[in-house]
């Protein structure tokens, strides 16, 4: 579904210098697998996350991001959104003045739209919005303010949840989901995924915490270091990571 | 009401409501003014008696074609009495116009003024209002047209708990296109109140300057002024100048001045189109969201749909 193929990006950063963040990822996710990311922070997590979703102002000087075989680098974020992809933001922009459940709805109909499908009139998407916010344990009230405005931590996580829930991606990306969130929310959150996987579709999870990975369980891990994935293992590999830390894999890079 | 003014044509006399409205000429016959105060015939001339509460909106619509205009209103709410009025201008040419309006004590009234001249027209407005004790007067204006436009506004609160409120909003979009505000507010007695909030979204080469001063005279304790300035810009090229000014001569005042230039939350703008949203959208979702609290303060549903009209074909052209 998604390969990345030996990706490599720079920023330009408020010196005007030049700054490499990611030094030759490959990635090769299939239909219905879960892939969980680990690493330090500052390691190019979220970076990897704004690229695939097509954010703007990355140098990419080499490499390939191949989405169901079609070659994704030129797309705009919003044709990124209508081929299926979805990114979960690490920290949700808040929108002052563009009320939450409007903005769903002619997100959703865009979608639609490019896909080819007809839009959703009000009733259909009201029916909709009230079962998916049930699911995430929101207020219905949420829907009536602005996007993210005054929204805690956790309630911003919810409402990308609920993004997600509506918006049916066939590869979604959680940058963080899990951050600051209590038991409940987490819970919530692996619901909310859980109830999406299927056989064609696809996560990436970004997490620190192995503890999401118990609700969520992957099918692989990965660890990316300074802008390389520097092991890949199986779901024993985030207990591995939560008992000893990093440090010991940042020493075998050192020395190969 | 409107009452169409076709190429400097103004209508002898109206009757609305009850209400006379006159041209000059016949305004004199009527004697409620000394004679002296008019020099010229394109003077409108509405004088709303005591206790007298217009319901329905007077709309004055400028639409000449090809040559230079004058034009003067003069308005008169005696005491206890309201009004709402709109001012509408279309014009290809230049329009030169002076609004006077006397707010006698309690009396409401409700200015708005749409100024879409044609985009090579110039405007040129002054606007000034006197207000006696606790009446309320609410300006609001959508500047979107002209090459070049001026406004000129002069708020005089004479007596104890007058009260101003001024809103506007500016879309500029055209390359030469220029507009400038001067607006003096003065409190001259006790617990009077102001408020400004303008609001301008500049793109292109657009150019806008606003001066806003507020002027609190030494006997004018307790009063309440705030003065609020924001822009938009959406092009490199466009400017914002802005200019609050406070002089104050009295004690116990609570006044307070903000302006602020900036641009579209690129974070915001990703955000929306990584859900879907295009480009475009996304942008006329944010510009909307900008001033979407400054064309809430609109309360009446005919102007508000005559902005909404005027905004819509504006950003379709
Ligand atoms: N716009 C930018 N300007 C300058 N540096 C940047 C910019 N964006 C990212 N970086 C830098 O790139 C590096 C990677 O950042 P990124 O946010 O991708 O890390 P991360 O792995 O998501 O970290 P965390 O776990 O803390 O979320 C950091 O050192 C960060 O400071
Ligand atoms: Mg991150």
């Amino acid at each position: 579904m998604l390969q990345i193929k030996n990706l490599h990006a720079s920023i330009q950063d408020e010196k005007q210098k030049s700054k490499v963040i990611l030094r030759g990822i490959n990635l090769n996710i299939k239909p219905g697998e879960v892939h969980a990311i680990m690493g330090p922070n500052g390691s190019g997590k979220s970076t990897l996350a704004n690229i695939l979703a097509g954010r703007a102002g990355y140098d990419i000087s080499q490499g390939e991001i191949i989405f169901d075989e079609k070659n994704i680098f030129t797309l705009a974020p919003e044709e990124r959104a209508a081929l299926g992809l979805f990114l979960a933001f690490q920290y949700p922009v808040e929108i002052p003045g563009v009320n939450n459940m409007y903005f769903l709805k002619a997100a959703l109909n865009s979608l639609r739209k490019q896909r080819g499908l007809n839009e959703l009139d009000a009733m259909d998407f009201l029916t909709l919005i009230k079962n998916k916010i049930k699911e995430v344990c929101l207020n219905e009230s949420f829907l009536h303010r602005a996007v993210n405005e005054g929204f805690s931590g956790g309630e911003k996580k919810r409402n990308e949840v609920l993004q997600m829930l509506m918006l049916e991606p066939r590869l979604a990306i959680l940058d963080e989901t899990d951050s600051g969130l209590d038991i409940d929310a987490l819970q919530t959150v692996a619901k909310g995924v859980n109830s999406l996987r299927s056989e064609n579709r696809s996560f990436i999870i970004v997490t620190h915490y192995q503890r999401l990975l118990d609700y969520i369980v992957p099918d692989v891990v990965h660890v990316m270091v300074k802008g390389k994935i520097i092991k890949t293992g199986g779901k024993e590999l985030a207990l591995e990571l939560e008992a000893k830390g990093y440090g010991w894999l940042e020493e075998q890079v050192v020395v190969s | 009401m409107t009452i169409t003014i076709l190429n400097g044509k103004i209508p002898e006399k109206f009757e609305v409501e009850g209400v006379m409205l006159y041209a000059l000429p016949r305004a004199r016959e009527q004697s409620i003014f000394p004679k002296s105060v008019f020099s010229d015939n394109n003077t409108l001339f509405l004088y709303i008696p005591k206790n007298v509460r217009l319901e329905k909106p007077l709309h004055f619509l400028y639409q000449n074609n090809s040559k230079q205009y004058f034009s003067h209103h003069v308005i008169i709410a005696n005491e206890n009495s309201e009004l709402t009025l709109l001012e509408e201008y279309q014009n290809n040419h230049a329009m030169n116009v002076t609004t006077e309006i006397y707010a006698s004590k309690n009396a409401r009234v409700h200015f708005a003024k749409i100024q879409n001249e044609n985009s090579s027209a110039t405007h040129d407005a002054s606007l000034s209002i006197h207000q006696q004790e606790e009446s309320v007067v609410n300006v609001f204006s959508l500047s979107n047209g002209a090459r070049s436009a001026r406004e000129l506004i002069k708020i005089n609160l004479h007596e104890r708990g007058a009260e101003c409120i001024l809103n506007g909003f500016y879309p500029l979009k055209n390359d030469e296109q220029k507009l400038d505000y001067f607006i003096d507010v003065n409190h001259h007695a006790k617990h009077t109140r102001s408020e400004m909030l303008y609001k301008g979204i500049l793109d292109k080469k657009s150019k806008s300057n606003f001066r806003g001063k507020v002027f609190v005279h030494q006997a004018a304790k307790h009063i309440t002024a705030h003065q609020s300035n924001h822009h938009l810009l959406l092009s490199k090229e466009a400017e914002a100048g802005s200019k609050p000014e406070l002089e104050i001569y009295a004690d116990d005042v609570k006044c307070t001045h903000g302006a602020t230039v900036g641009q579209i939350d690129p974070d915001a703008l990703f955000y929306l189109r990584a859900r879907g949203l295009d480009e475009k959208e996304s942008m006329k979702l944010l510009t909307a969201a900008f001033a979407a609290d400054v064309l809430d303060r609109m309360k009446n549903n005919f102007i508000k749909n005559q902005i909404n009209m005027t905004l819509a074909e504006y950003c379709h052209e």
